[in-house]
């Protein structure tokens, strides 16, 4: 991706986002280290962390084409879990020890299926995820974590402690104060990271050790200190929406002139703005309540739209936000329903909402560009 | 692999505690073969050999009904030794002893050859469902046990627990080649003892459920259709996809060689 | 808009709709064939209990509004008036004013590619034309659009204040997920409890479990009768009646056993007499309809599948679903049962709620013991997961050499495939598979 970043930190990172292999996992698993895919921010990754095993986010990137996983999708299925599972069939995920999914939707949980019954990953687990935020759902969610907890030490022969669950939440939680960190330079008037570059920056994150990440990111936090950020924008733009993994999507709304200065995404504030309690005695329950109760939440968690809907009234006040953009995939019945509700809160507002489907591999970017311009005109940016 | 020896034990150890409480135990030494399983059958056994289904009004006897308690479970073993090759096993009343009532129902399918493997397991588990092949004899189409009738014309022929363990061996050892010894257990003294076969029947389920993960596993992928392929204009995909697999499939081996 | 024109504009689809029933009822009248009978019987449960519903509206009275596995078992034993959200889609889809509504839909600016049975209630309640009740149990399952409809009745102004309580469906079928529903069931009854005034007699919910045990257990009986062959009804009485009249209405009413008790009697008299489904047709291809039957445009493709092709449709997800009987020993088994069939049992929740086996063990169980000569997939533009479960459900079809088709449709509007392009494919499927 093009940038003004001076920053090999920032060099190392993005590369991770260009595609699926980096040296880092490569590194990680020369050293004899496993790795388990996963998909869903509501997976619990400290658990895998704390069994010593790298958790790796699933995308597509790359893919050219679902011409060998629509024999198992069809055509009304989200391109993200086609792309990704043809990426699978590929080979392009034969270094993975495990997959972990959740219940996330509908689309996403028939990987779990399809991916069993025809991929040779020793691990294999779908774990039940509430569809409310209360405290029997958290009490649930415990119990899914304590399962999944004692699968993986059966699978991978080892023991999980208390104790190393509680170095692997802190190590999570550096991260996610990093990323805010990260963040807070976007509140700036003129921001010293782009919209793109920032979910480079995200992206990165779920795709290799959180040690070596963090390291990364406290390098570019330092290289990005009091440099002059971008004047050559028109309006603060908010992103709001579900799987976006491509840092060009991004791109062509800023080549416009819209910076992206925040968001509402799966790799973006919904994984980081609050952390997992460390004090907690249990750190099982602590994470329990952080996935189900305390992060904010994505449409698939009934119970939370007001919750959901002042997170991003939040959002727009903090970073100044001048227009929101909902993006959505095709055929997601959650994001569809929720910018349905979130175009009429923004009218009521008085916030420009611009609602943009598109499929999971950018493309289509003339029209963006048009409809992106137009939104700034009507904006009057 | 998980087997389910230790559950061909518990069975054993089952009918133990029955017959030490005292229930009416027959046991039925039937031949091993299937020629010899067929001989003096009262009904016919095969495919089509129970083309109506049996109304109410017909039923001589119903079995395993949700009121009266049904359990099923089906185990199978490379070990055929550890079953007794043609025994039938009955506790509780015989169909005969049973005319218009409403029985619980337990039946336990051992199941026993050397080269048997996670490949027949599925149809191992599917045979119990015998659909229309036994005459007189049918099994309702309720997912999750055996609930079934045995008709007024099949009682009057004869039909017993005995011909229903004779029909189902034969069954199983005519579909099923590597199956070389079969054992049978049915029970019918009461509701309580049939959902004490729970416990044996959840640790089956839990050990089912493993080897169908692994099953599906090993199977690869498949992408036969229905459609002829020299009409598909998908024909090059699959093409594709078939070198794929069988690329993939020669790397594994070369590495799981050079491992060895 | 005043309370009273805004009741009035509420109730005003509902009333047509319930009108169009009592049309139907007049039409089903005159058939003189028990089937029709049994149509009869259907229709004025449904309109009694739809005439509960606008009674309560226009008195102000205690109603919900609730679905299908949420045991309904326990609205009859409350003895509570509901109606089920997704009502129009399910039962009045051939209306004439669906167009309309499917066009308001469009307008409304939701996603066309959310499954119109979700759409259009949105619509209703969006466009003020859904009476509100005093209280919302919503359903989480089997589908995202599912969980959307709720939230979106939830954001919407005239509904933001009525209390909604959702039970939560794990995703796992084992003795776990079922006393964790179990709970939610639990804490449902609570929230109704406080919500209407009404209060649940356990003994009372005893009789209405057993009513509905009885209910069940002859529908059981009657799914046996549609193995024989020929089998004795088709697409137009079985499994989308035996649904409604236990599931939608007044679940454990003897009303309900009465109707199960008919159709048994009626089923059996033409399985002991040999006769088909259509005394002019043969039966020639036994047909697994794996989904709910296109209620959009059923007049103009399901007689056209017997007559044209000798096609029954021996069995449909809608009629296939594990009989358990509900324990009513105590309150916790009852609950318990309750909460198994609900999260189980129920059809199209049983296949689609949790993972793809529920698919592929159904289609192999109902071809052998059905008789199946060929299964359809319908392929509905709202089944996203039963979409992306295609593949598995071929290869078990190409496992026990059964046929296997699937189509791409819209069960509700037939505007996304034509009925002329979907009779063109099962042409040609059949055709090409040597059927019929």
């Amino acid at each position: 991706m093009e940038t003004t970043i001076k920053s090999r930190a920032f060099e190392e990172l993005a590369a991770a986002a260009e595609g699926i292999m980096n040296p880092a996992v490569q590194e990680w698993r020369e050293g004899g280290g496993k790795v388990v895919g996963y998909f869903c921010s509501h997976v619990p990754t400290e658990v895998l962390m704390a069994a010593g095993i790298l958790p790796f986010r699933m995308r597509g990137t790359g893919s050219t084409g679902t011409e060998l996983s629509d024999a198992f999708f069809s055509s009304i299925n989200c391109s993200f879990p086609r792309h990704t599972f043809n990426q699978a069939l590929r080979g392009e995920y034969d270094f993975l020890d495990g997959l972990l999914c959740v219940s996330s939707c509908d689309h996403i949980r028939r990987v779990y299926d399809n991916w069993k019954q025809n991929l040779d990953t020793p691990f294999i687990k779908i774990m039940s995820l509430p569809k409310k935020v209360g405290d029997p759902q958290a009490e649930w969610y415990r119990e899914e974590i304590t399962l999944l907890k004692g699968e993986l030490e059966k699978q991978f022969n080892l023991q999980i402690s208390d104790d190393q669950l509680r170095d692997a939440i802190k190590l999570r939680n550096e991260t996610r104060r990093l990323q805010r960190e990260l963040y807070d330079l976007r509140k700036a008037q003129n921001p010293a990271i782009t919209g793109a570059e920032t979910l480079a920056v995200m992206v990165a994150g779920s795709a290799m050790p959180a040690e070596r990440y963090n390291a990364l990111l406290k390098t570019l936090l330092h290289d990005l200190n009091g440099v002059n950020g971008t004047r050559d924008f028109r309006a603060r733009l908010m992103i709001v929406g579900s799987e976006l993994d491509d840092p060009e999507y991004i791109e062509v709304i800023e080549e416009q002139g819209g910076l992206v200065v925040t968001d509402s995404i799966c790799y973006g504030t919904r994984t980081m703005w609050v952390d997992v309690d460390e004090q907690a005695a249990d750190p099982v329950e602590a994470l329990a309540r952080y996935y189900i109760q305390e992060r904010p939440s994505c449409p698939r968690m009934n119970d939370d739209q007001p919750r959901r809907a002042q997170f991003l009234r939040d959002l727009i006040q903090e970073f100044q936000v001048d227009g929101v953009i909902g993006e959505r995939m095709l055929f997601c019945d959650f994001w569809c329903a929720e910018h349905y509700m979130n175009k009429m809160d923004f009218k009521e507002a008085g916030v420009p909402f611009i609602q943009l489907d598109r499929e999971y591999i950018t493309s289509g970017k003339g029209q963006l560009r048009t409809r992106i311009q137009a939104f700034l005109e009507t904006m009057g940016k | 692999m998980p087997t389910f020896d230790a559950q061909v034990s518990s069975v054993a150890e089952y009918v133990e505690t029955l017959r030490a409480l005292g229930r009416p135990t027959r046991e039925f030494a039937l031949p091993a073969s299937v020629d010899g399983l067929r001989e003096g059958l009262p009904v016919r056994v095969g495919a089509g050999a129970n083309p109506k289904i049996i109304l109410r009004g017909d039923t001589f006897v119903e079995l395993g009904s949700p009121d009266a308690g049904s359990c099923a479970v089906v185990l199978w073993t490379e070990t055929p030794s550890l079953i007794r090759d043609g025994t039938v096993t009955l506790i509780g009343p015989d169909v005969r002893e049973a005319a218009g009532s409403s029985l619980p129902f337990g039946q336990i399918v051992l199941v026993g050859g050397t080269d048997l493997s996670a490949e027949e397991h599925q149809a191992i588990g599917q045979a119990q469902y015998v659909a229309d092949q036994i005459e007189g004899y049918m099994v309702r189409s309720s997912s999750r046990n055996i609930w079934s009738r045995v008709s007024n014309e099949a009682a009057t022929r004869g039909f017993s627990f005995e011909t229903l363990g004779r029909s189902l061996m034969l069954i199983y050892k005519s579909s099923l080649p590597k199956v070389q010894a079969m054992e049978i257990v049915f029970v019918t003294s009461s509701r309580d003892d049939v959902l004490r076969l729970n416990d044996i029947a959840r640790a089956v389920s839990d050990i089912s459920m493993e080897i169908v993960k692994e099953h599906w596993k090993a199977r690869g992928f498949d992408l036969e259709c229905d459609l002829d392929c020299r009409s598909c204009h998908d024909k090059d995909v699959c093409d594709d996809v078939r070198k794929m697999i069988a690329a993939r499939a020669r790397k594994k081996n070369k590495a799981a060689a050079g491992q060895a | 808009m005043d309370r009273r024109e805004a009741k009035d504009r509420a109730l005003a689809r509902y009333r047509q709709e319930r009108d169009w029933f009592a049309f139907l009822l007049e039409a089903a009248g005159m058939m003189n064939t028990p089937e029709g009978q049994l149509q009869v019987k259907l229709l004025n449960i449904l309109l009694d209990s739809k005439q509960k519903v606008v009674e309560c509206v226009e008195n102000d009275k205690p109603f919900i509004a609730a679905y299908f596995c949420t045991a309904p078992e326990l609205f009859t034993a409350m003895d509570l008036p509901w109606f089920m959200i997704m009502e129009t889609p399910f039962l009045g889809a051939t209306a004439p004013y669906i167009m309309e509504d499917l066009q308001g839909a469009e307008e409304m600016g939701l996603g066309t590619d959310l499954c119109t049975a979700i759409r259009l209630p949105i619509y209703y309640i969006e466009s003020g034309q859904m009476p509100v009740p005093s209280a919302v149990i919503g359903l989480l399952s089997p589908c995202d659009g599912t969980t959307m409809l709720q939230q979106i009745l939830r954001h919407n102004k005239a509904w933001h204040n009525v209390p909604l309580f959702c039970p939560d469906p794990p995703y796992t079928s084992d003795e776990r997920a079922i006393k964790y529903f179990a709970k939610e069931l639990r804490q449902m009854v609570k929230f109704i409890e406080q919500h209407t005034g009404r209060k649940l007699d356990i003994d009372r919910l005893r009789e209405v479990c057993e009513e509905s045990n009885r209910s069940y257990a002859l529908w059981q009986e009657y799914n046996e009768l549609r193995r024989a062959v020929p089998c004795p009804h088709g697409w137009e009485i079985g499994g989308a009646q035996a649904f409604a009249v236990s599931q939608c209405f007044r679940a454990g009413d003897p009303r309900c056993t009465d109707w199960f008790r008919q159709l048994l009697e009626c089923g059996e008299a033409k399985v002991k007499a040999g006769r088909g489904a259509n005394d002019y047709v043969p039966e020639k291809i036994r047909l697994l309809w794996f989904d709910i039957m296109p209620y959009g445009w059923i007049f103009e493709f399901m007689p056209w599948l017997e007559q044209e092709w000798g096609a029954i449709l021996v069995m449909d997800m809608f009629s296939n679903f594990p009989y358990t009987l509900i324990d009513t020993s105590s309150e916790e088994t009852m609950f318990h049962d309750l909460a198994k069939r609900n999260l189980m049992d129920v059809p199209m929740i049983r296949q689609a709620r949790g993972t793809a086996e529920n698919f592929s063990s159904d289609i192999v169980r109902i071809v052998k013991d059905y008789k199946i000569d060929a299964v359809i997939w319908p392929g509905h533009m709202g089944h996203k997961d039963g979409a992306a479960t295609a593949g598995i459900m071929r290869e078990t079809c190409r496992g026990i050499g059964v046929p296997f088709l699937h189509i791409g449709l819209d069960l509700f509007d037939k505007r996304y495939t034509s009925v002329d392009e979907v009779k063109d494919k099962v042409s040609q499927f059949f055709t090409g598979m040597g059927l019929g």
